[in-house]
């Protein structure tokens, strides 16, 4: 009695530790991805994610396995009930091997649906846009976020874009002058996006009724100016300045437009001896639209790069390391083209989906793959082969689609706009992964067969049927 | 090494699983030193040139601000004296933080007048008192030359000449009161010392004109001219008291003083006329021009120590310094020009008539819980100082990104439970194995042990990774059902086999 646990011990660890094992590995790399992103937060995303995958396997491999292997070992019983559960499995073995037949005859047919439509997904997915307005991350109905477009309301913006100028005295005449003209022709060049600028000029003709002070009462009025204001608008040191631009509250792609003129102007009206930055946090939103919109498709190929090394340098065969890719490549397309039909818009966090697939997929195709050649090698054909792997992972891959459905549906219902989109797209791409891994992988894997040599265990064991 | 590692557990599985937890239990101390993140550094890299510049920006200018907003729900101006107090008090406490670099609002800019205006009004005080002294000092010495010239017999010199000098320093005293009129600020104590001097003087000249032999006509005239003069005086410095008593400013006042000084100009010119006239017939009236000078001598040495204690007075005018009016007249004054239109200064902090805001500005580059207590502890202000007819509100990114980090919190709770509900439905359906939702209970202690050892390498809690635990969930799961799996499946097979 008490060998079967250790036995059952042995089998988990030799066996399925490997595999979950490399399947933790390709989901690793997958995530790896994540860390090129130039967004911080994906970053922050990606190292979360692969640490806390390796906590859960080693969790799983030292608490799950020896507690299983203590309640059997040392306390026996429970047997009865299993048989009962065994009657039940049959029929859904039935209906696995049906299934299985139903799809390695169509093999041919649902490659090519498959593959047309990815196609065309990817296409979609050029046309996508990208959302960066962090304010529709959020709870939409969050009572501050109401009061901040109040306030955009009254004030007319609160989007400020800010050009810093650099020089050896900011108040000596000539660079007041140029400060005052950029000042004062900001508004009038970018009659759209500028509602209203400020900068030390504005406050000296203020103090002056609207006209700039004479060159010898410069420095006067200057050091007449309240503290708490001119440090607004100078430093201490006389060295630096601002001018700052209260802008419309832009669309990150007019933003980045108004940018790029913005410094095309300033060039235009450079003056020697001035150095100018435009900065502000509306420059830091651009920057982020940049890194997301050129580093999403870098992510996903480089994760697929990554993942296919990985299974290279595991497998030491480059088909076996390419099959489990292909279906990924396939989510990829069909996630595309459902963010296109859903009209999502990239964020943050859609934008890592593409290494969010590889990470899920490519556990699910490992797993059906490993199984594959585990059950090739005891010497079945290819269709026998198959027809026990989806019989036998296909449920444990419905299992674990079935809990990472579960965790993720949570994220369906979060008041954070950013988090409720994102969970809906993986959903679709978990069901995806579903799909291709128990209906395009098994003809994949059929059709595939024939470059895989199969070093079976043993000449005796060659197929039974 | 994995048979290695199976036959380690088959003897010691227990104390394996101890150990584990003890290194579960190590890495979850961590969890408090977890943060949130919604800053610039969440979106851009840190060593971005973008960021950076950001950042220098930051540090010189200031960095982030938060907006309160002042709405007038009645009809009326915004700006009332209330309403201002309100903020005051309000920036009081914000200028106890360290981490807040600006204030900007009415009060200071009306604060920012009343100082100039302060100045303006020390600068008048000053001329006022210059213009006392001259006149002492020429009275001085118009008194000691008038009684040289008796003494001596010779000829009166040019008093005429004198007396226009001394209308000089009266008329000093004037530009110094258009000076105060102009700065008529609470200065209360200023004022009403001011008008005791002024008194003083009053009572001085009194005295002067009562040393004048009635009998004389000419005498008679001149004390009567310099009695007028001095109950000018007198009611001059009654009225400044008056207006200090009522501790208004109004600007009124110092017109009225400008009006009295007037009179007095005019009184000695007139004063002037007769003596030229005197010079005349000076022999006959050498007597009584000593005294006469005896007396201008005194009033000259009163006019000269009252100067001194306006100049001692000014220099220690503690009492000087500018705050908010307290009457509405006098703040609208401030806020309006002569013409009735609003001060161009106000335009950035009043919208309209029926909102006004107060901005601030926090230093650059400052942690988000020094945002978030600040701009609780307006919220709070406001909350339990709220004014008649007047709508507040706090808004500025600071207050919405505290708003979403809490948001956060409860967002991330809500998903926790609900992907643990989630997950035992979907254990208790598909799982066909003894103990189905140990599983769940594995996943769990490694999200707790994952949340820790982000405390300890510092990776906060971002919009983005906020959704890192349903993930977890859902993935990590996945590998304790596999091993479940197919350890209960070898338990099933070796039933099978020893049947």
């Amino acid at each position: 009695m008490n060998n079967k646990p250790k036995k059952a011990l042995n089998q988990t660890i030799t066996k399925m530790v490997p595999a979950v094992l490399t399947a933790l590995i390709s989901t690793g790399l997958g995530f790896i991805a994540l860390y090129t992103s130039p967004v911080p937060m994906i970053q922050d995303f990606g190292k979360m994610l692969t640490v806390g995958m390796i906590i859960s396997f080693i969790v799983g491999v030292f608490i799950l396995i020896p507690v299983l292997f203590t309640r059997d070992h040392f306390f026996g019983g429970e047997r009865n009930k299993k048989k009962q559960i065994k009657l039940k499995k049959k029929k859904e073995d039935r209906f696995f091997n049906w299934f299985t037949r139903k799809v390695i005859s169509l093999k041919w047919f649902i490659i090519f649906v498959a593959f047309i439509s990815a196609g065309f997904g990817m296409w979609a997915d050029l046309q996508a846009g990208v959302e960066t307005d962090v304010e529709k991350f959020m709870p939409q109905d969050t009572q501050e976020l109401k009061d901040i477009h109040k306030l955009r309301e009254i004030l007319g913006s609160t989007d400020q874009i800010s050009i810093v100028y650099e020089a050896e005295d900011v108040s000596s005449p000539g660079v007041l002058e140029w400060v005052d003209r950029i000042t004062g022709t900001a508004e009038s060049e970018f009659p759209e996006t500028v509602k209203d600028s400020r900068s030390v000029t504005t406050a000296l003709r203020q103090m002056n009724d609207g006209k700039l002070p004479e060159t010898q009462e410069i420095e006067e009025q200057l050091s007449d100016m309240p503290g708490d204001q001119k440090k607004l608008l100078v430093n201490e040191e006389g060295t630096k300045g601002v001018i700052t631009l209260s802008i419309e509250h832009l669309e990150a792609e007019e933003l980045k437009g108004f940018i790029d003129d913005l410094n095309d102007y300033l060039e235009a009206e450079e003056l020697d001896g001035v150095d100018t930055t435009v900065t502000g946090k509306a420059v830091l939103d651009v920057e982020m639209v940049t890194a997301l919109t050129t580093g999403r498709y870098k992510m996903t190929l480089l994760g697929m790069g990554l993942v296919f090394l990985g299974l290279l340098f595991v497998y030491r065969h480059p088909v076996k390391a390419f099959i489990p890719l292909l279906p990924i490549a396939l989510i990829v397309g069909w996630s595309g083209g459902a963010m296109f039909l859903l009209d999502i818009k990239y964020t943050p966090l859609t934008a890592t989906l593409g290494a969010l697939i590889i990470g899920i997929g490519t556990e699910f195709t490992i797993l059906i793959m490993e199984r594959f050649y585990e059950e090739r090698k005891k010497g079945r054909n290819s269709r026998e082969a198959i027809m026990i792997t989806n019989r036998k992972t296909g449920k444990a891959i419905l299992a674990s689609a079935f809990t990472t459905i579960g965790g993720f549906s949570a994220l369906l219902i979060s008041d954070f706009v950013i988090l409720s989109n994102f969970g809906l797209m993986t959903l679709i791409n978990i069901s995806l992964a579903l799909f291709s891994t128990i209906v395009v992988m098994p003809a994949i894997l059929i059709i595939l067969d024939r470059f895989v040599k199969i070093r079976h265990v043993g000449e005796n064991e060659l197929p039974v049927n | 090494m994995l048979k290695k590692i199976a036959s380690l557990m088959s003897k010691h599985p227990v104390k394996i699983v101890l150990v584990t937890i003890m290194a579960v239990v190590l890495l979850a101390a961590g969890a408090r030193n977890v943060q949130m993140a919604t800053g610039n550094e969440t979106l851009v890299s840190t060593e971005s040139m973008v960021y950076k510049n950001n950042q220098l920006l930051e540090e010189e200018f200031g960095g982030e601000s938060i907006v309160i907003v002042y709405e007038a729900t009645d009809d009326k101006d915004v700006l009332t004296v209330d309403r201002l107090e309100h903020m005051k008090d309000l920036e009081a406490i914000l200028n106890t933080q360290e981490q807040v670099y600006s204030v900007m609002s009415p009060v200071v800019l009306v604060e920012e007048i009343s100082s100039k205006q302060a100045e303006k009004y020390k600068e008048g005080i000053g001329e006022v008192s210059d213009g006392l002294k001259d006149m002492g000092g020429k009275l001085i010495e118009i008194g000691e030359q008038m009684e040289g010239n008796v003494s001596g017999g010779g000829h009166l010199p040019n008093i005429e000449g004198q007396m226009s000098e001394l209308n000089q320093g009266i008329n000093n005293m004037i530009q110094g009161q258009e000076k105060l009129k102009a700065g008529t600020m609470s200065l209360v104590n200023g004022y009403s010392q001011f008008g005791a001097q002024t008194k003083e003087a009053g009572m001085k000249l009194e005295a002067l004109a009562s040393k004048y032999d009635a009998n004389d006509p000419k005498q008679k005239q001149q004390s009567e001219q310099i009695n007028e003069m001095s109950i000018q005086l007198i009611q001059l410095s009654e009225k400044m008291l008056q207006g200090a008593q009522k501790s208004a400013t109004l600007p009124n006042v110092p017109d009225q003083t400008i009006k009295g000084l007037k009179k007095i100009e005019s009184g000695l010119a007139n004063q002037e006329g007769q003596l030229g006239n005197l010079q005349t017939e000076k022999e006959k009236q050498a007597k009584d021009l000593m005294e006469l000078s005896d007396g201008l001598m005194e009033m000259g040495k009163k006019l000269v120590s009252i100067s001194d204690n306006l100049s001692t007075m000014n220099d220690y005018s503690d009492t000087l310094k500018p705050g908010l009016p307290e009457k509405q007249e006098t703040l609208e004054y401030m806020v309006y020009d002569d013409n009735g239109k609003k001060r161009e200064i106000f335009n950035e902090v009043v919208i309209e008539d029926q909102t006004m805001i107060m901005i601030v500005k926090f230093d650059g580059n400052i942690s988000d819980d020094v945002k978030s207590e600040v701009s609780n502890m307006v919220k709070s202000y406001l909350n339990e100082n709220q004014i008649e007819s007047t709508d507040t509100m706090v808004s500025g990114k600071p207050v919405l990104d505290d708003a979403i980090r809490s948001s956060m919190k409860e967002s991330m709770q809500k998903m926790m439970m609900l992907s643990i509900l989630f997950m035992i439905i979907i254990l208790f359906f598909t799982f066909n194995v003894s103990w189905r939702l140990l599983p769940l209970g594995i996943i769990l202690i490694a999200v707790i042990g994952t949340v820790g050892l982000m405390g300890w390498i510092q990776i906060p809690i971002t919009m983005v990774s906020m959704a890192v635990f349903p993930i977890l969930i859902g993935l990590g799961i996945d590998y304790s059902i596999q091993f479940q799996n197919r350890y209960s499946e070898e338990m099933a097979e070796e039933e099978d086999n020893h049947e």
